[in-house]
């Protein structure tokens, strides 16, 4: 009894522990995002990154969830004879959920381990004290440049995945499902609003600061050698990709809860 | 020793990690221009102390004074200006393995100093011929240099920014006898130009004696002898004599 009561008290201590740590680690992201010294070259490189270069993984995302959702809708809603709404369940279901969560995810992967890695190699071969050293800060030098580019990349590639992920679904309807093209589009922005868009993008621009977030948090405290950069790396993608989904939950829920 | 003459102090510092001590009371101090050198096996907390020093680890207990004034509680912003008279030398070499050798380099000089891209390069290229290198490889990436290499092009980097203080962490471990040498003599000239003071963690004794003014020996978490190198070479100490022999045989255990 006493045994497991001193585990579940470490357990809790090292929960709030680990909590408290992330949430000083990202209002001094916030911190030294907004204050200077700034580094716009290396804004730049990581906007390439972030942003263009994961172009290719959101967009082919984007386009065969578009596509499968019309596929799905357009044999689900047929059961009652309700197909003319198969362009309007997939614009709305791309704007407002797949759009900002299929980039979210994509990028959790893609950027967030990447992060997780790189930080976390610096960290275990003391480059990051050396940058210190250097009379250079790690946080606005490293972390703050990556946390800005996801936050303004990551909505970007949110609306590139909305229109691909569109015209994936207008490519089915039209092409497989026999669907007048000029109704179907007609119909795609008819019932479509602004706040449909924003709150995907708004979405996006949170996910962001997560994914960011904790594959620099995760890289920033690596310690171990080879083994603890691939920890980190391992954490910032699952912790990622899981505040990608609860968020969006909640975000959705702040949006368009009753 | 006068206390304006003194650049760097340390008074009773304690570190552990984890609950074991490492560090359990250190006091040193180290003089304007003087160059130190601690000795000391493996894993007996050398590389703490001077990180310790640097404001990379934060000490349990102590106080640390340079040129004076406390620097142990002070925040990163309040450190910078601290950070930009010092130079170091890791370990590992620590390049930036994201830039060149040239920007390696002259890292300091671009990014803290800012000076301009042009001359901060040739810069680099006087520093890389300084440390005996060839200008062919400023381009290179460090992944691409040898150890020996990697480590004369770090010095370079700490060096360029012509600090007043600098540390040395192990820097001839890990290479042959005669690149160590060349280190040895690179530091010696390197600070005599530069008329900094230095701080060397070692345990290679030879390099220790050729590198050092005053030598420390830090031992289960305290400094166990002190003295100049004149006293170094004639002391009897039993630690001493243990590490000047590479006895197994005395009062360091394993």
């Amino acid at each position: 009894m006493e045994h497991f009561l001193f585990s579940l008290g470490h357990f809790t201590l090292n929960v709030f522990e680990t909590a408290g740590r992330f949430v000083s680690f990202l209002l001094k992201v916030i911190k030294s995002s907004v204050r200077p010294p700034f580094y716009p070259k290396l804004i730049l490189k990581q906007f390439f990154r972030v942003g263009f270069y994961s172009l290719p993984v959101v967009g082919l995302t984007a386009l065969f969830a578009g596509m499968v959702l019309a596929l799905q809708t357009y044999s689900g809603f047929s059961r009652f004879s309700a197909e003319g709404a198969v362009s309007m369940v997939v614009v709305i279901s791309m704007v407002r959920e797949m759009g900002p969560v299929f980039a979210g995810l994509m990028v959790a992967g893609r950027v967030g381990a990447a992060m997780a890695a790189e930080l976390g190699t610096m960290r275990v071969s003391e480059q990051i004290d050396a940058l210190k050293t250097l009379a250079v800060r790690p946080f606005h030098y490293l972390v703050a440049p990556r946390v800005i580019a996801t936050v303004l990349m990551l909505p970007l590639l949110t609306m590139v995945a909305d229109i691909i992920g569109v015209f994936g679904g207008f490519l089915i309807s039209v092409e497989q499902l026999g669907f007048n093209p000029a109704i179907y589009l007609q119909k795609t922005f008819q019932y479509l609003e602004t706040i449909d868009v924003v709150s995907g993008l708004v979405k996006a621009t949170v996910f962001g600061f997560f994914i960011a977030g904790l594959g620099c948090y995760h890289g920033y405290y690596s310690k171990g050698g080879a083994e603890g950069v691939g920890k980190a790396t391992t954490l910032a993608v699952v912790s990622g990709s899981v505040v990608v989904l609860l968020m969006n939950y909640f975000l959705t829920e702040l949006f368009f809860g009753a | 020793m006068n206390k304006t003459n003194t650049k760097i102090q340390i008074k009773n510092l304690h570190k552990a990690f984890n609950g074991k001590a490492v560090l359990s009371g250190i006091n040193l101090s180290v003089a304007k221009g003087e160059s130190l050198v601690i000795i000391g096996p493996s894993g007996t907390g050398k590389s703490v102390l001077i990180k310790n020093i640097l404001g990379l680890i934060k000490p349990d207990q102590g106080k640390i004074y340079i040129d004076s004034i406390e620097t142990t509680h002070l925040s990163e912003s309040e450190r910078q200006p601290f950070y930009t008279q010092m130079g170091m030398l890791f370990q590992g070499g620590a390049l930036f393995d994201s830039l060149s050798v040239w920007e390696n380099i002259s890292f300091g000089l671009m990014e803290s100093q800012k000076m301009p891209e042009d001359v901060a390069r040739e810069e680099a290229i006087s520093l890389l011929k300084a440390v005996g290198l060839s200008s062919k490889i400023a381009d290179h990436s460090p992944a691409d240099l040898s150890g020996g290499m990697q480590k004369r092009v770090s010095l370079a980097r700490a060096v360029a920014t012509k600090p007043k203080i600098m540390f040395f962490d192990e820097p001839t471990t890990g290479l042959d006898p005669i690149m160590a040498e060349t280190i040895n003599h690179l530091i010696i000239d390197n600070v005599k130009k530069l008329g900094a003071t230095a701080v060397t963690i070692t345990h290679d004794i030879h390099s220790a004696s050729m590198i050092a003014d005053r030598i420390a020996m830090l031992y289960d978490g305290k400094i166990v002898w002190e003295g100049t190198k004149a006293e170094f070479e004639k002391t009897k100490d039993p630690y001493i004599l243990q590490m000047k022999n590479r006895s197994s045989k005395g009062p360091i255990g394993n």
